[in-house]
């Protein structure tokens, strides 16, 4: 008995100090990792920002940067997410002259997972075309994480035929929330909403069934997508929008459609008398709020009855909306009376109105 | 003579159970934190920043006589890296100057913000806005504690996302978009919590750590490789195996509705943060919901510690009673299949393991000693067994050391981790004993219903 705690004491004392060697090699690694990418950073700068400014040609360049690829990721992560245009194309060919691409495309087709996560991330920076292949079978993984990162790149990319897969595995195999997939989707710019609008219009006509495709609420991705097509401030959308309006009786779908219709800014061609004098007040807040962006003086009257709205927001919006539109002296006319809405008026006049978020 | 034999067979079989658990726990940890790691490196916080598709959030932070730190912490809140934010401050009637340097430093007037009661608390005196930053709050109320407080911030407080933030804390720039972020990657998350690191001695400039120092009293030394111990192998290894059952009240964020629907924070625990993990648990469980409590090891609030023994001794007494406070309020859960790792593992240890640990500890010193003097074990097989029972503790101690210096790095000195890692050995010796005095302590209290104030001697952050 006493040996075996004996043997068990060694054992102890070794493993504690192998920790303490571990923990002084690794240390003393990281250091001299660090002091060599200094120097590397050092070294890399002027020559990148010499040819950047076409002071370097792409041969000079690339000697500098042909190795030592994962410290030039370090290096340049930053100038990715910053340079646009002509400085992003000169660095990506840069990367690609330097062999940096073809390294980490490697790395996607046959890494580690970790090698595929960070290539995958890497490749969707640079925007490279053909890692698409792999990121496609990324998007097929079990792995959350797997499928969000290759959706982001994907999206990066801006490759648009795939668009319906990386919603059907966002909302499908991940529990990611529509935020965080319209963090995403976002990255693909105004190219992904003609996509949207074909999977709306095929909602509407009944030949896609979201619930047993995406097994969602129909609604809400559908809500998703308007919020994008207003994000993107996409005029095409505007015959789908009202199109949803006349069909699909849902608040908050509704909601969604006004604020992105707020965000479009182009008038609608239907009556909004329903939505102006609808029971949830978010939708009639909403609505309002979108006449204030976009003024339409056959709505005027309705305007002056909802500035009494019970509803503070309802009020304040229509408020604004009258205020902006040449009816200034309607509202002193309210604020000086003892009728609801004086109180809204006087506030609005008083801010000349003017607020911040608004 | 064989009631001592089987004392001490039960102390030998608790110390394998709770040193299996911890050595299963360090592996639980080891993995996850490679995970993190990875996610860590590839998570891009940008995109949040590039559109309005994220969760506004509400900091709330109560603060009570911290006139000394209040302006410096505030100041640090209001710079961090987050699109929408609101920081809510909540003097809980201080007896000192907070509300006046609140004032002084933020330009405070009477606010026409409307909110709603709807949690009870102590009677509210004034809530004010500030002229030079739009997005804070300044509550003043009635002393209640700490619980009181942070409910009557969630009263006041905006946003769906809330953010419970120690008046003597500091946030990293980026901990909360890290923080947030498992709120937007899933769904199905309740509440995540964030490493507490320890800023005794660090450089403090704009409500910033510039420069992370290790702390040179041994005490708070101590305390570091406890903190290390708690949040890189603790509550890693427990929220990987869904089994986190604290989420630590100086830095953590909720979703409000859940803490409206349970009641919020319970003023009748000095333990009010774990009672609320508990709580929470219990509630979504009934419901049928599925949800996660998370924690993230990376982002991280500085907070500073207690460098006397009689401060720390009053800490650790409070915190032991609120530990069974907590336990004692929620004890449906123990060995509930129900709740899975939650009633099943975590809170059968935290109550074996933590709440009863000392006492246990203690039944071990004394049957052992007794077994010497009676003859039934010789001198020699007590002392190794001793040995063994202190080199474990000590490879513990020095695992979180390593993990620390393998994941996340805040000690860039080699001097410094060195150090960490002798305060590490030295920890067993002295140190754990007052510990286990204390933890003693806070169970006689818990017993005898006393109520020991927890009031810490506050100093300014190191310029």
């Amino acid at each position: 008995m006493l040996n075996f705690i004996y043997l068990i004491i060694f054992i102890l004392v070794l493993l504690i100090i192998s920790f303490l060697v571990f923990l002084s090699v690794f240390h003393l690694k990281i250091y001299f990792n660090n002091r060599k990418y200094q120097a590397l950073k050092e070294k890399w700068q002027p020559v990148l920002f010499g040819y950047l400014n076409n002071e370097i040609s792409l041969n000079e360049a690339t000697a500098s940067f042909n190795k030592n690829y994962k410290y030039t990721w370090k290096f340049i992560r930053t100038y990715l997410d910053n340079l646009d245009g002509k400085d992003f194309e000169k660095l990506k060919n840069l990367l690609q002259a330097s062999g940096f691409i073809q390294y980490y495309l490697k790395k996607l087709r046959t890494g580690s997972n970790k090698d595929k996560l960070k290539a995958a991330l890497i490749l969707g920076k640079v925007r490279h075309k053909k890692a698409l292949p792999y990121l496609e079978e990324m998007l097929k993984s079990d792995s959350s994480l797997k499928i969000k990162t290759a959706g982001q790149a994907i999206s990066q990319i801006g490759e648009t035929s795939l668009v319906y897969e990386i919603i059907k595995a966002f909302l499908v195999r991940t529990e990611i929330t529509y935020e965080g997939i319209s963090q995403i989707l976002i990255l693909y710019g105004q190219k992904i909403c003609p996509k949207l609008l074909l999977i709306i219009e095929d909602w509407l006509d009944g030949e896609v069934d979201i619930r047993k495709e995406f097994q969602t609420s129909p609604y809400e991705t559908i809500a998703l997508f308007v919020e994008l097509l207003g994000h993107n401030k996409y005029k095409g959308a505007l015959p789908v929008l009202e199109r949803l309006l006349k069909e699909v009786d849902n608040d908050e779908l509704i909601i969604q459609i006004f604020k992105a219709l707020s965000r479009i800014k182009e008038p609608v061609d239907l009556d909004l008398t329903p939505f102006i004098n609808h029971d949830n007040w978010v939708v009639r807040s909403q609505t309002v709020r979108y006449l204030y962006k976009n003024w339409e003086s056959s709505y005027s009257e309705q305007l002056k009855a909802r500035i009494s709205d019970e509803n503070w927001w309802v009020s304040f919006y229509s408020g604004m909306a009258l205020y902006h539109n040449s009816f200034k002296a309607f509202l002193e006319e309210v604020a000086v009376s003892d009728k609801p809405g004086s109180e809204i008026s006087n506030y609005i006049l008083e801010a000349g109105g003017q607020f911040e978020h608004f | 003579m064989n009631i001592f034999r089987i004392l001490v067979y039960i102390s030998i079989i608790y110390f394998l159970i709770i040193n299996i658990t911890y050595i299963t726990l360090n592996l639980i940890a080891f993995f996850s934190l490679k995970k993190e790691k990875v996610k860590y490196e590839i998570t891009d916080l940008k995109k949040v920043f590039q559109s309005e598709f994220y969760k506004p959030l509400s900091i709330i932070v109560p603060a009570y006589n911290e006139e000394l730190t209040i302006t410096e912490s505030i100041n640090s809140m209001l710079s961090l890296e987050y699109p929408e934010f609101e920081v809510v401050v909540v003097n809980d009637g201080s007896k000192d100057a907070t509300l006046e340097r609140l004032k002084e430093e933020f330009d405070l007037v009477k606010s026409s913000r409307t909110y709603k009661g709807q949690l009870e608390t102590e009677k509210i005196k004034g809530v004010y806005d500030s002229l030079d930053y739009p997005n804070l709050v300044v509550v003043d109320k009635e002393n209640g504690g700490k619980a009181d407080s942070l409910n009557a911030g969630i009263n006041v407080a905006y946003f769906p996302l809330v953010c419970n933030i120690d008046a003597d804390s500091l946030i990293e720039s980026e901990a909360l978009l890290r923080l947030v972020e498992p709120f937007v990657e899933d769904r199905r998350v309740v509440a995540a919590g964030g490493t507490i690191r320890i800023a005794n001695d660090c450089q403090v400039e704009n409500g910033e750590i510039t420069q992370v120092n290790l702390a040179k009293s041994w005490l708070a030394r101590f305390q570091i490789i406890e903190y290390l111990r708690a949040f890189l192998f603790g509550r890693v290894g427990w929220a990987a195996i869904e089994g986190l059952l604290i989420i630590s009240g100086a830095f953590g964020i909720f979703r409000k509705r859940h803490l409206v629907s349970v009641g919020g924070y319970s003023k009748d625990t000095i333990g009010e943060d774990m009672e609320l993990v508990l709580k929470l648990n219990r509630m979504l469980k009934a419901e049928g919901r599925e949800y996660r409590t998370v924690f993230l090891p990376d982002p991280v609030c500085w907070t500073q510690v207690p460098e006397s023994l009689k401060t720390l001794g009053r800490q650790r007494r409070r915190w032991q009673q609120g530990l069974g406070q907590s336990l004692l309020m929620n004890k449906e859960l123990l060995f509930n299949r129900k709740y899975g790792a939650v009633g099943m593992l975590a809170y059968p240890f935290f109550l074996f393991g933590e709440f009863f640990g000392p006492v246990i500890e203690l039944l071990g010193y004394i049957s052992i000693i007794i077994t010497i003097i009676l003859g039934i074990a010789s001198l020699e097989l007590v002392l190794a067994f001793f040995t063994v029972s202190i080199l474990l503790r000590i490879l513990l101690s020095t695992i979180s050391v390593l993990f620390e210096e393998i994941s996340f790095r805040k000690y860039d000195k080699l001097k410094d981790n060195l150090k960490l890692f002798l305060t590490a050995v030295l920890e067993s010796f002295g140190y754990q004993q007052f510990h286990t005095f204390w933890r003693l302590q806070g169970i006689y209290d818990l017993l005898k219903k006393r109520h020991i104030w927890g009031e810490q001697d506050r100093k300014e952050f190191n310029k």
